[in-house]
């Protein structure tokens, strides 16, 4: 099962990173951007399908509602209801979850890549020799050690932080807090609006906690891996808009601003 | 029915896995054992130095005691003046007391170095450490002091070895370095084709050394010039030994070769069924192999046929870390956490210990 593993997914991620990294400047953080980049292109299919799905249930949440409000009081005829909208509709309330599941080993891979590609503990690098392609020996042997360093990172170390505030001697974590907003923007992007209270405040915390969750451990691993899910993030995020424009992100409007709003529209004339 | 938590639900384990998968990203360590007055000294996967009785394997003392907090060993702990030295990658390097095991100092007394990966070397009252940081420090054995520092142009994961008032020192920069002792500066350097991660062995004139390029190189210590090379068809990260006109030196491909030392001639090769890292040790007649594979085998060193191996149907853990000669024993240090005294005859175990437990206990004779 590991040698399938190795063979299929591990070997050629870490020689099309090595590829990357003698091709585009022998550096290692643009060869990460890079690898991302390929991985999200082949994954395109299943990103697509995952956001289709997206873009459905948001489209259907009117109807959703509906049903919420009709069934206030009979969860089970609800539950059953809502499926037969989705049967009607053709949509799988599972199709969203798929194919991020089949991406999870790629995902994994990706990581183990770049972390035995930069072979900072010595059993990394003895390892590596036995996932390179006999043809790019050669090249393995001009570009060993990879060069770690990227502005201000060490790709094998977490992000040190940055002094950007003059007056307080205090260092500013970019790459944690880039994940926590790009993580936030894609979870708010990807959310479809829920009347039931609970289930609502359940949400609130969720799309809370996962960028907070992603930028703690962002603190602690290299930050080769951080620039992994920024760019992801990013590309992610671009991907949703063209599918679903801003979708969650753009704001409710509530009875309060709806009223506030109209006040104003009210003012506007006689001004 | 309540989607919202499904996919994030679904990212959770991802993100755990993570978490487990950066905890192991930094290195488990294989320092290789050092014999000296009846005491093995080894450190162990679980980053503690241990003094074992030769004889029995009783334990004698552990650093860092249980209260300690241990430090990823790559290098041989080096022996000298009632001392023993320990490098750790943690990027400190430790004077014992070695009959106690209690520090004496440490260096840097604040913060760290680079990690250190090679083995130390002691000579003539300084204490040569190497670090990833790319320097090599030169130490007051006694006192742990700087007394000068080299820089090279990257990593240093290869000990240094002294020869005709010269210390040889490799680098990942992919040269290796002929610095003077007293204050390290450069006499000359040599190019190979690739980073150069197995400590250098000199004789008779020459230095020889492997490189991540496939090849072993043989270079004049007096100019600096090569005069030989030999391919191989993987990474040489091993030392090699050296013995009167034969060199022998294991490659990552599984390989064992038995080379010419003036011509690079092979006369012979032995495979075996892992990569070799360790570095072969010479035992009169015969070459001690250590392979990764899990397996330590014995050939006569003028031919290369296989006396024994042991163990002769299982395997052990890997073996990455160069075994070490006593009496008629010869001592190996595992990743399964085990240590082998093997008897260099036959290859049948004499004791065999287990290491990151409390307290160390030998079992003699088979499992």
């Amino acid at each position: 099962m590991i040698d399938v593993w190795n063979i299929l997914i591990q070997q050629p991620m870490i020689n099309l990173l090595f590829l990357l990294y003698a091709g585009l400047f022998q550096n290692f953080a643009v060869a990460i951007v890079g690898l991302t980049i390929v991985v999200r292109l082949l994954t395109q299919p299943l990103n697509r399908q995952q956001l289709r799905s997206t873009k459905a249930m948001q489209e259907l949440q009117p109807q959703i509602q509906a049903l919420q409000k009709k069934y206030a009081k009979d969860r089970e005829k609800l539950t059953e209801e809502t499926m037969k909208l989705y049967r009607e509709r053709g949509i799988n309330p599972l199709g969203g979850c798929l194919p991020l599941v089949i991406q999870m080993p790629i995902w994994i891979a990706l990581y183990q890549a770049i972390i035995q590609v930069l072979g900072s503990a010595p059993e990394q690098l003895l390892s590596l020799f036995q996932f390179i392609y006999p043809p790019l020996h050669d090249l393995a042997r001009q570009v060993i050690p990879i060069n770690n360093h990227f502005l201000w990172l060490r790709l094998d170390q977490p992000d040190p932080g940055l002094p950007l505030l003059p007056f307080l001697p205090i260092l500013i974590p970019i790459l944690p807090i880039i994940v926590v907003v790009t993580t936030w923007v894609q979870q708010k992007m990807v959310s479809v609006p829920v009347s039931d209270p609970q289930q609502a405040s359940m949400t609130q915390t969720m799309q809370w906690m996962m960028p907070i969750m992603f930028g703690w451990f962002t603190l602690s691993v290299p930050s080769g891996l951080a620039l992994y899910w920024v760019t992801s993030g990013l590309i992610g995020i671009i991907t949703q808009y063209f599918t679903t424009g801003w979708g969650g992100l753009r704001p409710k409007p509530t009875p309060a601003r709806a009223a506030r709003n109209e006040r104003k529209r009210e003012k506007k004339p006689r001004g | 029915m309540e989607f919202m938590p499904k996919p994030l639900a679904l990212t959770l384990p991802f993100l755990l896995f993570l978490a487990v998968g950066c905890g192991a990203a930094s290195g488990s360590g294989w320092s290789s054992p050092t014999l000296a007055g009846g005491t093995l000294y080894v450190g162990s996967v679980g980053g503690r130095l241990y003094a074992l009785e030769a004889a029995s394997g009783e334990e004698l003392w552990r650093f860092p005691t249980e209260d300690g907090h241990p430090e990823p060993l790559y290098a041989r702990p080096v022996l000298a003046e009632g001392l023993v030295y320990l490098g750790t990658f943690a990027g400190r390097v430790y004077a014992l007391d070695a009959a106690t095991g209690a520090e004496v100092w440490r260096y840097p007394r604040e913060g760290s170095l680079g990690g250190i990966v090679a083995d130390p070397l002691i000579a003539d009252g300084s204490l040569y450490v190497p670090s990833s940081d790319g320097k090599l420090y030169a130490l007051d054995a006694e006192q742990g002091t700087l007394k000068w520092q080299s820089t090279t142009g990257a990593r240093i994961w290869a000990g240094p070895a002294t020869a005709e008032g010269l210390l040889l020192v490799g680098s990942y920069d992919h040269r290796l370095y002929a610095l003077d002792p007293a204050n390290g500066a450069v006499r000359w350097q040599f190019e190979a084709g690739g980073a150069i991660s197995g400590a250098p062995t000199a004789e008779d004139g020459l230095v020889f050394f492997g490189s991540l390029d496939n090849k072993v190189y043989a270079v004049d210590v007096g100019s600096g010039e090569k005069v030989w090379e030999f391919p191989t068809e993987g990474w040489v990260w091993s030392m090699p030994t050296a013995s009167g006109d034969r060199l022998f030196v294991g490659s990552l491909d599984h390989r064992v070769y038995a080379l010419d030392t003036r011509t690079g001639e092979k006369l012979w090769e032995f495979t075996t069924g892992g990569p070799v890292r360790a570095s072969p040790i010479l035992a009169n007649d015969l070459l001690i192999i250590a392979s990764a594979e899990g397996v330590v085998y014995a050939v006569q060193s003028d031919t290369g046929e296989r006396a024994w191996e042991y163990p002769a149907k299982e395997r052990i853990g890997q073996i990455l870390a160069t075994p070490v000669l006593g009496e008629g024993v010869v001592y190996v240090s595992s990743y399964d956490r085990m240590v082998y005294a093997l008897k260099v005859q036959d290859g049948s175990l004499v004791w065999q210990i287990a290491t990151d437990r409390a307290p160390a206990t030998p079992s003699p004779q088979g499992s």
